[in-house]
């Protein structure tokens, strides 16, 4: 519909459309609108991990991990597991034991979802963490989406038809540039979260939300590695392996676009050891991607390669250690700026240090996550301190770059998505007959 | 053998060992030339080919990819011997390769050029229909991809005829007085693949008989791609449209301009005698053996004044044989097959459907 109305000039005035996939799926008027969000509103929610809600959960987990088309991208499989019963289970528990007794949790209200379009099965975990507190939803997905997106959409159709009231409380759409979408599903929203990139935050940000609503926003991040050396050197064959397949799901899931994906592996420890531990690790890196069949097309691969050349240009690179088009490693001579243009696809910048605290002097607020491999607890918790909150959201292990959880970004999504509704008994009916 | 004495012999005349032995030290040199001018170059090599000096064979020569001249700005020749900036066509939005002549490598440009079509047109300036509007060329400060090859397509004919207007419709009136003048002997045709079929032979008239025209084409099938016309079926429906069969595609691009490959009567391309071509593996970077499809890496003695003498391209193709043409050429013959697919890198940090537009 929209390239239709582009053809004809993009008329201003021309009634704009937009697709509803779930509930149902149908091209509407944007006129429309107020009357679907007023079905909306009148829904009857449901309270925070309602058994409806964790039935949902449940029902959408068995099908991910049974379903013959889900079953083959691994990362729908992560989505399957991290909501399966027992983790929605646990994740209440954490949740109701972090607020105190005179607290109670509620849902927000309306939350409307801005993922990106092209990690866009990131949908589906704001949307479930905001439909487990309770929330009503209405989630915008690009009019391009992957296979995955589509795959999540089908079964999703299938496991609200389960669940009824579910399906009434939910609407997720599509479209493109309609600004009128954009702006009425924002004034009618009471929490607005954005999933970045930079561009997209400062667009949003232009339109308004109703005065008690507000927004969370993911802004454009970078993420890396931090390796320890002689750890890595002690390693076995078959542990090596193991680090280097998880270090591959890590880099090259999502093509390695992805916001936690790391794109620097900074060695820690003496010249000698980094080095001796450095090519190995990528020898067994590349040949992981050949081992899962990941090839790059050759206009991508040229891409790539270009890219590499521009950087050898740019930075200070001193080498570049070539596995085909599936892993390019530039060598850098210090630790240096690269953060404002990288490229996915298996490129990666690596760099010596003698010690994890060089870390802290390069990390910036633009940092999110920082895989690591062979530092102990105290090492890691002493670099989130001597950090204090300037950057680096997550320390996670190597493997784990890409296992969302609901600490993002520095948020407690699942409590940002609740509202806490304080209620003080008066003193005369305390239980305590002596207050 | 200099390239002085490279443009004196004949094209498409020495066997491909004997040629490659004698390239191999010129294009060292030309190598070593912008290793010493063009620091970005010289920052790339070291990084990515540190033993170029001691390359045995042409496939073991440094290449570049062809993008980064759209990404940095590389010239062996310092600022002000700066006669010319060539730029690539690109749609609006796209990054355009900016190259950087000097006299010298402007003279040299066009006498190469002169070596590879002299030899298929002779010696003589033959009338010359442009298939492209008079405007293309009317801003020679700032050429264009399209301008440039325009202008250095006019050096080889005269009482030039631009056979479309600006809105790209057929002068057909201006097409039959130039028939009239010049159509029973032979004439040069000379346009960019896409415009010569979509807005000449698609557009014209029955009646045009242009069977004493040589056809020079070039510029990529790519935007002809929907219609399902490749070389051979461009050639039917020329033929048997207009009596027109003397049509020569050829493959070139900015980043080596006046170095083209020339399309054989065979339908193959073939390398000039101060260039070459080799296919490289997109997945190993290997040069391939003869048959096998990989990027097109072209390589050629011209560029003086910028680092492009050894570039790999976005484009597939295949070389067939070599020293083995059915139309008497030594040397390799090969196939441009099309732009190499790029798959969008999914990630994010950017939601298109927002950007770009002020909400």
């Amino acid at each position: 519909m929209l390239r239709r109305a582009r053809l004809r000039g993009e008329d201003r005035l021309m009634s704009e459309t937009f697709d509803l996939l779930v509930p149902d799926q149908v091209t509407l008027s944007t006129a429309s609108l107020p009357e679907r969000l007023a079905r909306l509103a009148a829904a009857r929610g449901f309270p925070p991990f309602a058994p409806e809600l964790r039935a949902f959960c449940s029902g959408l987990s068995g099908r991910l991990l049974s379903d013959a088309e889900a079953r083959r991208h691994p990362e729908l499989q992560v989505l399957g597991y991290w909501m399966r019963p027992a983790a929605t289970t646990r994740l209440e528990a954490s949740v109701r034991a972090g607020i105190p007794p005179h607290i109670q949790m509620m849902p927000r209200g309306l939350v409307f979802h801005v993922p990106p379009s092209n990690v866009d099965t990131l949908f589906i975990y704001s949307w479930l963490l905001s439909l487990l507190a309770g929330n009503r939803n209405i989630v915008r997905l690009s009019p391009r989406r992957s296979s995955q997106s589509e795959i999540i959409l089908r079964l999703v159709a299938d496991a609200l038809a389960d669940v009824p009231g579910l399906a009434a409380t939910t609407m997720i759409v599509s479209y493109g540039h309609e600004v009128a979408v954009t702006a009425a599903l924002s004034r009618a929203c009471d929490m607005r979260v954005v999933w970045g990139g930079d561009r997209t935050i400062e667009r949003l940000r232009e339109v308004p939300l109703a005065p008690h609503a507000f927004e969370i926003a993911f802004a454009d991040r970078f993420s890396f590695s931090a390796l320890a050396a002689k750890p890595v050197l002690a390693l076995t064959r078959k542990a090596h392996d193991q680090l280097a397949e998880q270090f591959f799901n890590d880099v090259y899931w999502f093509d390695q676009m992805g916001c936690a994906s790391p794109h620097l592996i900074v060695w820690v420890g003496e010249a000698g050891d980094c080095m001796a531990a450095a090519t190995p690790f990528y020898s067994r890196l590349a040949e992981t991607a050949t081992r899962k069949g990941y090839a790059p097309k050759a206009g991508t691969s040229a891409a790539k390669l270009a890219y590499a050349y521009g950087a050898a240009i740019d930075l200070p690179v001193t080498g570049v250690e070539l596995f085909g088009s599936r892993l390019t490693v530039l060598n850098l001579s210090r630790l240096h700026d690269m953060r404002e243009d990288v490229f996915g696809a298996g490129t990666l910048f690596a760099v010596s240090v003698p010690t994890l605290s060089e870390v802290a002097e390069f990390t910036v607020r633009k940092d999110q996550t920082l895989t690591h491999f062979g530092f102990s607890d105290a090492e890691l918790i002493g670099l989130a301190h001597l950090l204090n909150g300037r950057g680096i959201d997550r320390i996670v292990p190597v493997g784990q770059a890409l296992a969302f959880d609901r600490i993002w970004d520095g948020y407690d999504l699942i409590s940002e998505f609740t509202r806490k509704i304080a209620v003080v008994p008066s003193p005369a009916h305390s239980s305590d007959p002596n207050a | 053998m200099s390239l002085e004495e490279f443009l004196s012999l004949s094209n498409y005349s020495m066997p491909q060992a004997a040629k490659e032995a004698r390239l191999l030290p010129e294009m060292l040199s030309l190598t070593a030339r912008h290793y010493e001018l063009c620091p970005a170059y010289r920052r790339v090599i070291d990084v990515f080919a540190p033993k170029w000096r001691t390359a045995q064979c042409l496939g073991a020569l440094p290449w570049i990819p062809v993008t980064l001249f759209k990404t940095h700005e590389l010239r062996s020749i310092p600022a002000e011997s700066v006669t010319n900036i060539l730029t690539s066509s690109g749609t609006t939005g796209q990054r355009v390769s900016r190259i950087a002549l000097d006299a010298r490598a402007a003279d040299l440009q066009s006498r190469a050029l002169a070596s590879v079509i002299g030899q298929l047109l002779g010696p003589r300036r033959l009338p010359m229909i442009v298939v492209d509007s008079k405007a293309v060329i009317s801003d020679p400060r700032l050429m264009s991809a399209r301008g440039a090859g325009v202008l250095g397509m006019m050096k080889f004919g005269r009482n030039h005829f631009f056979a479309l207007d600006e809105d790209m419709r057929i002068d057909s009136a201006g097409l039959r007085a130039f028939l009239s003048l010049y159509g029973s002997e032979s004439f040069l045709l000379f346009g960019f693949t896409f415009m010569v079929w979509r807005h000449f032979f698609q557009a014209l008239g029955d009646g045009f008989d242009l069977r004493n025209g040589i056809l020079v084409h070039s510029g990529g099938w790519k935007k002809l791609a929907g219609e399902a016309v490749d070389n051979a079926a461009f050639k039917q429906t020329v033929a048997h449209k207009t009596g027109l069969k003397r049509v020569y595609n050829f493959y070139g691009m900015v980043e080596q301009i006046g170095s083209i490959f020339l399309e054989g009567d065979d339908g193959l391309l073939y390398p000039p005698i101060f260039g070459d071509v080799i296919v490289r593996d997109p997945e190993t970077w290997a040069e391939v053996a003869p048959g096998q499809v990989g990027l097109i890496q072209a390589l050629s003695l011209l560029p003086s004044s910028y680092p492009g003498h050894s570039i790999l391209t976005e484009d597939l193709g295949v070389i067939e044989h070599q020293d083995g043409s059915s139309c008497g050429r030594l040397g390799k013959a090969f196939r441009v097959i099309g732009r190499a697919p790029q798959a969008e890198l999914r990630g994010c940090s950017d939601v298109p459907a927002f950007a770009g537009k002020t909400v």
